[in-house]
């Protein structure tokens, strides 16, 4: 049972691998001693605190030590932890502690400004865990608690009481009301997805971890627990620009490689992915967007003809669920996109015909199923029952529908055809095109609102308005940038006079995108 | 080609994106970051120079380039272009 729970995995890898480097950030290094002793100080902080046991713990910081260990104490101590992002608005970060009912926040000293808009919500008590001047904290919030690190903690640690079936994080994907959907991944989907993982790659100890993922972005926990459970250093870029992260792969010495493939054509177009560049990397993994072949062999050729690995996988299914491995004898593709591969040792897949809502052929929405493979979403009936299903030619199994249309080949490798419902992808997020026009019906006091993925050199949100309304473009624009995430935020707002409607009287998205053209 | 010459073929190509934001080009300094600024994405801001290559006929080395810290700024990235031209 122990195996199935992440807490105790990574105690064995703090105390397996001890004096290993475990994080270098810019040029600071820690070791797995390190990490061990500042997470538990974490989590005998949270154990201090009288937030409700059931409860996910948030992680608000930059990506420092502090914000890694605050994962890893979150865990020791038995919580779900729940990761923030900087980068969001105020309004997403608080939607997501309500909807999670977070009652405690660790906070690291560059989340200072955002901790403090976080913090005007006195209809809370958080509990802050802080490695800062509580004094100055206290008199400012007095309403919220400020809970220290204490300076020596046993290495023996806290009794881990956390069960298979209980949350290691919860993270939100885009929904369709506007309101984020939580997605609870539990200590035996996510143990399931790294026993194959560390079984069917070989990751070694002196690999050095490339950590390019936000950490709301599920493909982060791949980088973390990867990594450390294989007892190597995970290696986190020290400034957040996109434009130099050839110089950190060099730099760095990174040899394993886990990205969205966003930043390999942003690589491509700045010129860099010549023969050989990254002549230290020794496995490249791809995650998050559908993976262009072309610049599967741009990267091959700059990793020297080594293997690019493309993986597949919802958050719902716990990082990836399929592999696909691009190398000169195999590059399956279909329309200059690469193959998702077969479908993990030990998970279920099931193609749905989708006007039947039976089994189908080689064609059909993917449904997943298995040890890797949530089965509700946080607190919202209503939505589970969409998503997860039951079909009767199989018994005894839930389904989570993905949305995604494939085809299946013979060998059982499976070809990625487009989306089924408003859900698009925008490097690498999941955007829900109908919670973008949430927020512009809000903003522009109109009901119809339709926004559409454009893609043109680059993939771009266009939202077409149409009826009364009271503001122009820039205003949606600047009300938008209020609610949601930078990803999100549409490029252009066009005004109609009428919008295209189809036989069903909905509103015909491929007519306003086609009028993009005209 | 010269230092003006280049500003004012940025803020050309940049014009609808600005109205966007309500930016007027005169009040586009030298400092100001068009990828810091969310005016344009990374990917937005490498075509951006692709399109300023192919104009002015040179070719950018994006990795020493990228190591500037003021690469994304208006006058970051003149300086950049104005080099190159002097070499």
């Amino acid at each position: 049972m122990n195996k199935e729970i992440l807490a105790y995995r990574l105690q064995e890898a703090f105390l397996k691998y001890r004096d290993n480097a475990a994080i270098q950030i810019g040029n600071k290094v820690w070791t797995f001693e390190d990490l061990h002793i500042k997470s538990l100080a974490i989590s005998y902080a949270i154990q201090q605190s009288s937030a409700g046991e059931n409860t996910p713990v948030a992680i608000l910081g930059a990506k420092s030590f502090m914000t890694f260990a605050g994962i890893c104490g979150s865990l020791l101590a038995s919580r779900t932890y729940m990761p923030l992002n900087l980068k969001f608005p105020a309004k997403r970060n608080q939607k997501m502690l309500t909807l999670s009912a977070a009652g405690i926040i660790i906070a690291d000293d560059e989340s200072e400004s955002m901790l403090s808009q976080l913090l005007t919500d006195d209809t809370v008590n958080y509990q802050v865990v802080i490695d800062a001047d509580m004094a100055k904290w206290s008199n400012e919030f007095p309403e919220h608690r400020f809970i220290p690190l204490m300076d020596n903690v046993s290495l023996s640690g806290l009794d881990i009481t956390a069960h298979p079936e209980n949350p290691a994080y919860l993270l939100f994907t885009s929904g369709t009301t506007g309101v984020p959907k939580g997605v609870p991944v539990s200590n035996k989907n996510v143990t399931a997805y790294l026993d194959y993982i560390l079984s069917a790659w070989d990751f070694r100890e002196d690999d050095r971890f490339s950590q390019t993922f936000d950490l709301t972005f599920d493909l982060s926990v791949h980088d973390i627990m990867v990594c450390w459970l294989s007892g190597a250093c995970l290696c986190v870029p020290d400034d957040d620009s996109p434009f130099r992260l050839t110089s950190y792969i060099r730099d760095q010495r990174i040899s394993v490689w886990f990205s969205v493939p966003t930043v390999a054509v942003l690589m491509h177009k700045m010129r860099l992915l010549k023969s050989n560049t990254f002549a230290k990397l020794r496995m490249s993994f791809f995650c998050g967007e559908p993976l262009p072949a072309g610049i599967a062999d741009q990267w091959q050729e700059a990793v020297g003809g080594r293997e690019v690995v493309n993986l597949y996988g919802p958050t719902e299914t716990t990082i990836a669920i399929s592999a696909y491995a691009w190398n000169p004898g195999n590059k399956k593709n279909k329309n200059g996109i690469v193959c998702l591969g077969k479908i993990f040792e030990g998970q279920r897949h099931l193609l749905l015909d989708m006007e039947t809502l039976k089994p189908a052929g080689e064609e059909g929405e993917l449904c997943l199923g298995g040890s890797q493979v949530i089965h509700a979403y946080l607190g919202d009936d209503k939505l589970t029952e969409k998503y997860f299903i039951r079909v009767d030619e199989i018994p005894g199994e839930i389904w989570y529908r993905t949305g995604d249309l494939v085809r299946e080949d013979e060998d059982g490798d499976l070809f990625f055809l487009g989306r089924a419902d408003s859900e698009v992808k925008i490097s690498g997020y999941r955007v829900n095109l109908f919670e973008i026009d949430t927020a512009i019906r809000k903003a522009a006091g109109t009901d119809m609102v339709a926004s559409v993925l454009v893609d043109k050199k680059t993939p771009a949100i266009i939202s077409f308005v149409s009826g009364d309304h009271s503001l122009g473009e820039s205003e949606i624009i600047h009300d938008c940038k209020k609610e949601l995430p930078w990803y999100m935020i549409p490029e252009r707002i066009i005004f109609v006079d009428e919008m295209p409607l189809t036989l069903n009287g909905k509103i015909d998205r491929n007519k306003l995108k086609q009028s993009l053209n005209g | 080609m010269d230092r003006g010459e280049i500003n004012d073929y940025i803020i050309e190509n940049l014009k609808d994106k600005l109205a966007l934001f309500d930016i007027s080009p005169g009040e586009i300094q030298k400092d100001f970051d068009l990828v810091k600024s969310g005016l344009l994405d990374s990917m937005a801001f490498i075509d951006l120079l692709a399109d300023v290559e192919e104009k002015f006929q040179l070719e950018i080395d994006f990795e020493k380039a990228a190591e500037e810290d003021d690469f994304t700024s208006l006058g970051g990235m003149i300086n950049i272009i104005m080099n190159l031209g002097n070499a």
